[in-house]
């Protein structure tokens, strides 16, 4: 038994379907942005798989470096996301995405 | 010791390198400035005491470089780099480097050391000298700014580095020139000295893209080999002189760029100190010294620096002799130095000119923290308020003494050695030219020194309104002891060992420029102009001979400055004005108007109208994901069917 | 240090082995705990420990800098802005939500995309590549190789920071009450 290809880029995409469904079934704002952080970790983490298993130990760093510059984007994002929450939480005292409106 | 260090390796990276020490001297004070910042800013005393204690530690390593560079003077340092940017991928040798250190040669040894010490002394003298004012921690940290830039640009081992340290430079003088900035007279002097500057560091921009566009290289010591290839001819490389030459400039105070340097008299007396001895104002000649294997294969250069050098150093005389305020005498004394600076770089006596940098820098900052102490204590700035300070203020008048007489050039104070060796050039070159003007410099500048010497301690203390004479004390303490550090300084820091390993002179020395020879002749020039002009000086002014009718207008004219600050604001005012309404017209009605434009539109799109808004989201994100599944498997199966059928 | 030429393997040696099916199942299984828990706060809690688990899961396979980097910066500043917004918005002691019909159907779509990735992992046969050259540092890479890319990023992070922080503060932003002031406040 060993732990290959295959194995990393079957997590990264049970992570990804994770995140897929935390920004359909939760009504939270908060609650959707982390699925959508679940999904960019995913993304990410095949990343690594594919530099460390597919092209060789000299081509890592290109894949670390695609992983971390994503990742960062992905917290860029959730700043950016968050206050837009904050804004609607304002305006509507809800966090909830689909509340009625009147 | 110095068999200790006889026997230390050479190389950037071993232990008792001068590249190590050199970036340990060049980081101490940012970090005490980064110390201050975080944990004390709170605090006078412990924010000055870190000031002091890190700039002497920094002092150590400037000393301990300079030790090694004269126990080894054949040795040709490479520098030490601590970042590198590059583009492409790494190992290919081809792709353009841009590496950051430290270059520690004797250049930048003696000059740094010269920054270092003056920092030192000035922040011992601020102690005292700011005791009872506001904003004393602020004052400290733009200090320590300022040392750093400038042994930034004392030790920037490329154009490309140098110009940021420039720009740090630029930033410091504009901070310690406004130190008092509820005066509008300081405010407006550090905006023009800004503004100057800011002109120099963008020729230095414009030079560095030159250069890198002809070149590919921005490393001093690999250029200074290629400049003679003939891969960029003559006007090239005059053009790129030209260009550092105005960068030069504008930070030397050359005419017609001076016109900051008057300005910077509003700063405090430790910080103009600074500025003038061994800042901002010797950045130019420095980097004229550390570029001048490009002025070295352009003649047209060396004459441009020579010229312009001598047109700095007369006027800045000339002007000096008719000025009413102590402080900007002083200043433009200075002027006149750094102009004769510029003078012997473009006549070739490369290391004398370097040698009169170093020299200079000490009494013209004991004159200057002497000024803030007479000031100070009299309550004036005007030369003609002052008098009769020789029986009050005894210390004091000693140590302006011996300044003056350092500054003028008098044996054996210091920069008659470099003024000597100045003449020694001019003679074995034979310019007459040259030869008149050093002579009439020094003989001005001596003038000029003792006239304010003679101002100010001879004669009567003028009777003012509401002022005491009798209330007048003498300098002591910190004051004191920075001030008789300088003036000892003043006395030995010139002599030239003739012919042992600790010439001065010979330490720095540029390939292919022979050193001067000392000829007697220009030691006994120098020594009689010096002394003849300190009493032709001592005769005007001391019995204080009225300026005769005829000479009234030239008096009035060279207290303006030649005018040059009213044909800048002319010049401004027809050619800056409309440009500046212009690009405001654009700002307010493009730019603004742009993003005026992108916000309603965004605020537009965020409150939607009809069917849109009746949306549920969460059926949306449901319908888009499965969707994608949908789409995913039938891409799926499609592409394994036409896949099987080609295969 | 891999030798150029050789092909990457994948990882054998037993303890690693099940130390990395240990932390991918721990990961997964806290990611969906923190998708299913009704209560908010636990589930930000959740999420944080699935960023931890990532982190030692790159520690296995990526660069340390990669390691240090996500359990440091990312899992505490994703955690600290979730849970800041949580404590501005709605409190942190009375979230809960409740069980709705979404769920179901959202649970269906997430599987089928699930079946969907694992379907085309299992059957495509990945290229794979020799070492092609030693191996740089990470750090030196990314400020040599990727310098733009690293500026950008700087650029990227910085504006969002500035946007964020003037959307919070928008509403008392001077030019804002003032146009309240004018309007008259409509609630």
């Amino acid at each position: 038994m060993n732990a290959g290809l295959n194995l990393i880029l079957a997590a990264s995409a049970a992570l990804f379907a994770v995140g897929a469904f935390a920004v359909i079934a939760r009504r939270s704002a908060v609650l959707m942005l982390m699925g959508t952080q679940f999904m960019f970790i995913a993304g990410c983490i095949a990343f690594i798989a594919f530099a460390r298993f597919g092209l060789g130990a000299g081509n890592a760093t290109s894949g670390a470096a695609v992983a971390i510059f994503a990742g960062a984007t992905a917290v860029a994002e959730l700043a950016v996301g968050l206050a837009m929450a904050a804004l609607i939480y304002r305006e509507h005292r809800s966090l909830a995405i689909d509340a009625d409106r009147g | 010791m110095l068999s200790l260090l006889a026997a230390a390796p050479k190389g950037p990276l071993d232990t008792w390198s001068p590249t190590l020490l050199a970036q340990f001297a060049l980081l101490l004070p940012l970090a005490a400035l980064l110390v201050i910042l975080a944990f004390t800013i709170d605090s006078r005393r412990v924010s000055a005491a870190i000031s002091i204690i890190f700039t002497l530690a920094s002092l150590i390593c400037a000393l301990l470089v300079v030790a090694i560079e004269v126990a080894h003077p054949l040795h040709l340092e490479r520098p030490a780099t601590f970042l590198q940017f590059f583009t492409g991928q790494s190992g290919a040798a081809s792709e353009f480097t841009l590496p950051w250190g430290v270059l520690a040669d004797p250049l930048a040894a003696t000059v740094g050391l010269a920054v270092v010490l003056v920092s030192l002394l000035v922040q011992l003298y601020a102690v005292s000298f700011m005791r009872r004012e506001d904003g004393v921690v602020r004052f400290f940290c733009v200090l320590l700014f300022a040392t750093f830039a400038m042994l930034g640009v004392t030790l920037s081992l490329s154009y490309f580095e140098m110009l940021l340290f420039f720009g740090m430079v630029t930033v410091s003088t504009y901070l310690l020139i406004a130190h008092w900035w509820q005066r509008e007279e300081a405010t407006s002097a550090a905006t023009r000295a800004f503004i100057i500057s800011a002109i120099g560091d963008l020729a230095l921009l414009a030079a560095v893209a030159y250069i890198y566009f002809r070149f590919s290289e921005l490393n001093f010591q690999t250029l200074a080999g290629q400049y003679s290839g003939g891969r960029v001819g003559s006007n090239g490389l005059f053009i790129m002189a030209i260009l550092v030459f105005i960068a030069a400039a504008a930070k030397s105070a050359i005419f017609p760029l001076h016109v900051w340097l008057p300005g910077s008299a509003q700063a405090p007396a430790p910080a103009a100190a600074l500025i003038h001895s061994a800042g901002s104002a010797v950045c130019g000649v420095y980097l004229i010294a550390r570029t001048y294997a490009l002025f070295h294969v352009s003649p047209r250069a060396l004459a441009l620096l020579a010229i312009a050098g001598a047109v700095s150093a007369v006027l800045g005389l000339l002007w000096a002799l008719f000025q009413d305020n102590l402080k900007r005498a002083i200043a433009y004394t200075t002027m006149a130095e750094l102009g004769l600076m510029l003078l012997a770089l473009g006549i070739g006596a490369y290391g004398a000119g370097v040698f009169e940098l170093f020299t200079h820098a000490w009494p013209k900052a004991l004159l200057f923290l002497a000024a803030g102490v007479i000031i100070r204590e009299l309550r004036t700035e005007r030369l003609a308020e002052m008098g009769g300070l020789w029986g009050r203020m005894r210390f004091t008048g000693w140590l302006m003494l011996i300044a003056v007489a350092a500054g003028a050039g008098i044996p054996p104070f210091s920069t008659f050695w470099s003024k000597d060796a100045i003449l020694s050039k001019a003679l074995a070159l034979g310019s007459p030219l040259a030869i008149v003007v050093i002579v009439a410099v020094t003989f001005l500048g001596a003038m000029a020194l003792l006239r304010i010497f003679a101002l100010v301690f001879t004669g009567e203390t003028a009777r003012r309104r509401r002022f005491d004479p009798e209330r007048i004390r003498d300098a002591g303490g910190r004051i004191a002891f920075a001030m008789s550090l300088l003036a000892i300084l003043s006395i030995i820091a010139g002599f030239r060992g003739f012919k042992l390993r600790t010439d001065p002179i010979a330490l720095v020395t540029f390939p292919g420029v022979p050193l001067p020879n000392s000829h007697y002749t220009a030691a006994v020039v120098i020594a009689v102009t010096a002394v003849a002009g300190a009493a032709v000086g001592w005769l005007v002014y001391a019995r204080r001979l009225a300026v005769p009718a005829a000479l009234q207008p030239v008096r009035r004219v060279m207290g303006e400055g030649l005018y040059v600050d009213r044909a800048y604001r002319l010049g401004t005012g027809l050619v800056l004005l409309p440009v500046s309404r212009a690009t405001e017209w654009v700002e307010t009605h493009l730019v603004d108007a742009a993003l005026d434009l992108i916000a309603d539109s965004v605020a537009f799109a965020g409150q939607p109208r009809g069917w849109l808004a009746q949306v549920r989201v969460r059926q949306l994100l449901i319908g888009l994901f499965a969707g994608v599944v949908a789409l995913g498997a039938i891409t799926i199966v499609l592409a394994g069917r036409i896949i099987g059928k080609a295969g | 240090m891999p030798l150029i030429g050789a092909l990457p393997q994948p990882i054998t040696s037993a303890p690693l082995v099940i130390l990395i099916y240990a932390v991918v199942l721990l990961m997964v299984a806290s990611a969906l705990a923190s998708v299913l828990l009704r209560n908010t706060l636990y589930a930000i809690g959740a999420f944080a420990a699935t960023m931890v688990l990532v982190a030692l899961l790159y520690l296995t396979i990526a660069p340390f800098l990669l390691f240090a980097a996500q359990l440091l910066v990312f899992t505490t500043v994703s955690a600290a802005l979730l849970v800041g917004l949580l404590r501005q918005t709605a409190g942190l002691e009375s979230t809960q939500e409740p069980f709705s019909r979404e769920w179901i159907v959202g649970g269906a779509v997430a599987a089928a995309l699930l079946a969907l990735l694992i379907v085309v992992i299992a059957t495509t046969s990945w290229p794979i590549r020799a070492t092609t050259s030693a191996a740089a540092g990470f750090g030196a890479t990314l400020t040599n190789t990727y310098v733009v890319g690293l500026a950008v990023l700087v650029v990227i992070l910085a504006s969002a920071a500035l946007g964020s922080g003037l959307l919070l503060a928008a509403p008392t932003l001077p030019s804002a009450r003032e146009r309240d002031r004018a309007r008259g406040s409509r609630r």
